[in-house]
């Protein structure tokens, strides 16, 4: 088998390569302990198989970015037999500076001269032979995006994976040279890449070099010393500086400058989108267009897609034994709590869908730098970086967002200190789940005043979250490396149909891969909780005595009528009351008449006798219909309130009666404490919760007059609860993604208890000034939103007192 | 940094410094660390002919070309590097 690694600068096309080359069969996974993304792909060609690897895009191999270590070390350690250096053509200079550091590791070279058609529009002639002579490498021209090459690529790798080094390229360090060659001697190491590149690279103090190597970072301390007394060098800037020479005698023997085009069809795209006048709407545009395009269409796809999950879930509940009125096996009950709580997220896979596949185009097309640049200024004063933009909006800066796909958004923020806040402050954002809470209360405590409160909930949030941003990046996040704002803004290019649908897929799949598989392990623990210790035995006879009266009622009307027989006995009616249920819940997915009358006969075939009551047809059945009706309605009944009798005894409604003590203080009763609880695993199982548990016993009044009614809240309870649902913690998904991002335990434990406490003490804090000054509801909010509003707007006024760099700290 | 050395009759520009459309060399970077290690990959290396593009609409950070593409940095770190106007 060939082993190839693929590289190259940033921006140069190497994953357009890397698509053509490995087409659908890519793996996606991180390196081990980073959440840098490893590609790779298998393939077969002429009976070969090869194994290609896509490194991380590196300037260069030097020492402190997180991508180039990943690049380097795997360089360093693996058995590659070929490297395919991409290059950009029309950046050649700069792009050889790499090729030379590449052609060092005394491994064979492929060069591939990408977006050739761009450096010829720009008139740069690139002589292929001319680069093959000189540094003695192989070169493929290709056009990535056009899909030319790809057989000769192939090819060139099969013939360089044949030959073996035998005289390294060396590119002469001048005065350097004595001490490359002291280190030489000191290293005695088996490794996989030639002597001398290690010895430049102990010389330049690189770290993962030194610790593979034993050379002493005193010895190269010493030796730093030495020469910058004897030769008056910064070895840095004299080792970059020999490279950069050689890069420039190479590009100018290679390619021919014909007339250098200097007003590129980029600069006059950036004279508009970056224009001083220009800038800020077009960026308001295209924000508006991802949310709306994502999160409105989206939301509307939703509508399509649920049906089919839907009908999977009545199928999988179908092979669930079946149980009416008291008993129920728990093996049903446990499989549909399962479901549901999968079927939930499945469902906002299409927007999923649609925003990452947005964001790979603005990835392709060279957008994202650019709304760097232009928001960086309001964004570094609170810590966070130019980059933030996006996540923060896709996690729901408007009325609605998801920040599972806003902290997935964050990883390509170079600054890590940056990138932290970002993971932890994008939560704060209103996620769509939290909507119909809103919704719930406001519906419930200020009809009159809810556009004005949507207003208040919709904005303030993303003054917390500037809030929050700038106390954690000066206290918890202060001794974080941050990365100096040096970034290239690419030129335009047009994004490919099949990059943005295999990146968009991936993501997906990497989504549903981990979120659903930590959702469901979670769903197990809080169906426990729920579910035990149970329903206490007398409570229980009471519900018992409750269906017995219910079907002794049915068992007399259907005494002497035809079904007698067909309905005898409790067995027989739990079928019969769930082939109604069923059936009514095939029957509102069946849109059209033929699919009614498909559902109807399936149905007939499958129970003749019982299905006759469910659908009646003659008198005699109508009446008994009438009656099923109302035996399915007091099964429904007693089902819920069981479920809510469980609830008040389960171990979770425990922890809600034992958080009481501190929760009264932002005036929440164990009911709702149980219900932000069931919020984690997922945010709309509140709404479930909190609707449940008051709906009882009157199932004629929506949620959210019972809540009115219930005569325990009152507007400042629900302004409360507003207040701490703004600010509580993430989902259990976004949970699992803030892992996956910040690679650590810690934080997310942290993502968690943080907003918990701070959602505590805030909503405690104005509840109470709320009860002891008389304030509204309404008046609440208002101050809430004022005081929150002025003290981000100080924060920001107030200037950081840290440059916008920080060198990294080690011990 | 003193205030004497601002006063020198040769001072020294910064990129910082050069206006729209203007060109300068690069004459040294004063950065270290990381930064240091970011400039001279991004090609920040004496010698080199830098034009200033324009800064961003709430005036940081810059756009600057080098090397025949298109870079942004912040002014306080454009200000770390010692250019010579053309």
């Amino acid at each position: 088998m060939i082993r190839a690694a693929l590289a190259g600068q940033p921006n140069c096309g190497k994953s357009t390569i890397f698509n053509m080359l490995a087409g659908v069969n890519q793996h996606v996974a991180n390196y081990p302990g980073v959440t840098v993304d490893k590609k790779t792909a298998n393939l077969k060609y002429k009976g070969q198989s090869i194994e290609l690897v896509d490194l991380p895009g590196t300037y260069s191999f030097s020492t402190y970015s997180l991508e180039e270590k990943v690049a380097k070390d795997f360089l360093i350690d693996s058995e590659i037999d070929v490297i395919i250096n991409v290059v950009d053509s029309s950046c050649l200079r700069r792009s050889l500076l790499l090729t030379l550091q590449l052609l060092e590791l005394g491994k064979p070279v492929i060069v591939v001269l990408n977006m050739m058609d761009i450096a010829e529009g720009r008139g740069l002639v690139v002589s292929d032979t001319r680069l093959q002579e000189l540094i003695n490498v192989r070169t493929v021209k290709t056009v990535g995006a056009k899909k030319l090459g790809k057989a000769e690529l192939l090819d060139a790798v099969i013939a360089a994976s044949k030959e073996r080094i035998t005289e390294p390229f060396r590119l002469n360090y001048g005065e350097l040279e004595p001490y490359i060659k002291e280190l030489g001697d000191q290293i005695d190491i088996n490794a996989e890449v030639c002597q001398r590149w290690l010895a430049v690279k102990c010389l330049e103090g690189d770290q993962s070099v030194l610790e593979r190597t034993g050379v002493s970072a005193e010895t190269i301390k010493d030796l730093t010393r030495r020469i910058h007394a004897i030769h008056d060098l910064d070895i840095d800037q004299a080792i970059a500086g020999l490279r950069y020479d050689n890069a420039h005698i190479l590009y100018h023997k290679v390619v021919d400058e014909k007339s250098v085009k200097q007003d590129t069809f980029t600069a006059r795209i950036d004279r508009v989108l970056l224009n001083r006048w220009f800038a800020f709407p077009v960026l308001g545009l295209v924000i508006y267009l991802i949310y709306e395009l994502a999160i409105v269409w989206g939301y509307k796809l939703t509508d399509y897609t649920w049906p089919f999950l839907a009908a999977l879930k009545n199928k999988i509940i179908s092979f669930l034994p079946s149980g009416a009125f008291v008993d129920v096996p728990l093996v049903t009950d446990f499989g549909i709590w399962m479901t549901n709580s999968v079927i939930a997220l499945l469902n906002y896979v299409p927007i999923f869908f649609i925003l990452f596949a947005l964001i790979a185009i603005l990835e392709d097309v060279g957008y994202m730098p650019r709304m760097a640049f232009i928001l960086d200024r309001v964004f570094k004063r609170y810590g966070l970086h130019g980059q933030s933009t996006l996540p923060l909006v896709l996690g729901g800066a408007f009325v609605g967002g998801c920040a599972v796909p806003g902290i997935m958004a964050t990883k390509g923020i170079a600054d890590e200190r940056a990138r932290l806040a970002t993971i932890l402050t994008v939560p704060y954002m209103n996620c769509l789940a939290k909507v119909p809470f809103y919704t719930l209360l406001l519906g419930a405590f200020f009809k009159p005043e809810m556009a004005l409160m949507m207003f208040f909930i919709s904005t303030v949030t993303l003054f917390i979250a500037l809030i929050v941003a700038r106390l954690l990046t000066a206290t918890v996040l202060v001794n974080r490396e941050t990365a100096p704002f040096v970034m290239e803004l690419p030129t335009y290019h047009l994004p490919t149909f099949k990059g943005v649908a295999l990146r968009a897929t991936q993501r997906v799949w990497v989504y549903v891969k981990k979120v659903v598989t930590v959702v469901m392990a979670v769903a197990v623990i809080l169906f426990v909780l729920l579910q035990y210790p149970g329903v206490a035995s007398e409570k229980m006879a009471q519900f018992r005595s409750r269906a017995d009266v219910a079907m002794s009622a049915f068992a007399k009307k259907a005494g002497g009528t035809s079904y007698a027989d067909a309905v005898d006995g409790p067995a027989k009616l739990g079928q019969l009351v769930n082939l109604y249920d069923d059936y009514k819940a095939h029957r509102m997915l069946a849109g059209s008449k033929e699919a009614v009358a498909a559902l109807d006969q399936e149905f007939q075939q499958a129970s003749p006798t019982l299905f006759a009551l469910v659908r009646p047809d003659n008198p005699e059945a109508k009446k008994l219909n009438r009656e099923l009706r109302r035996l399915s309605k007091t099964n429904k009944q007693l089902q819920m309130d069981i479920k809510n009798e469980k609830i008040t005894n389960s171990f979770l409604g425990m922890i809600g009666r034992a958080l009481e003590p501190v929760s009264q203080f932002c005036g929440f009763d164990w009911r709702i404490n149980v219900a932000f609880l069931s919020s984690f695993a997922a945010r709309e199982s509140a709404v479930a919760t909190l609707g449940s548990i008051y709906e009882q016993g009157k199932t004629d009044l929506t949620p959210e007059e019972s809540m009115a009614q219930d005569g325990a809240y009152t507007p400042i309870h629900a302004a409360s609860m507003l207040i701490f649902m703004i600010l509580t913690p993430p989902c259990i998904a976004t949970m699992v993604v803030v892992k996956m991002q910040a690679n650590s335990y810690r934080w997310m434990l942290f993502a968690i208890g943080f907003p918990i406490s701070l959602g505590i003490v805030v909503s405690a804090l104005f509840f109470t000034l709320a009860v002891n000054f008389g304030w509204s509801g309404l008046e609440l909010m208002r101050n809430f939103y004022i005081v929150t509003a002025l003290l981000a707007l100080a924060l920001g006024i107030v200037k950081t007192k840290q440059s916008g760099w920080q060198a990294s700290r080690t011990n | 940094m003193n205030e004497c050395a601002l006063k020198q009759p040769q001072q020294v520009m910064s990129l910082s410094e050069l206006s729209k459309n203007q060109r300068a060399f690069i004459r040294a970077c004063r950065a270290t660390g990381p930064l240091k290690a970011k400039l001279i990959n991004m090609g920040f290396v004496p010698g080199v002919e830098v034009m200033m593009v324009r800064s961003a609409p709430l005036k940081d950070p810059l756009e600057i070309t080098i090397h025949n593409y298109l870079i942004t940095l912040r002014r306080a770190e454009a200000a770390l590097i010692e250019v010579d106007p053309v």
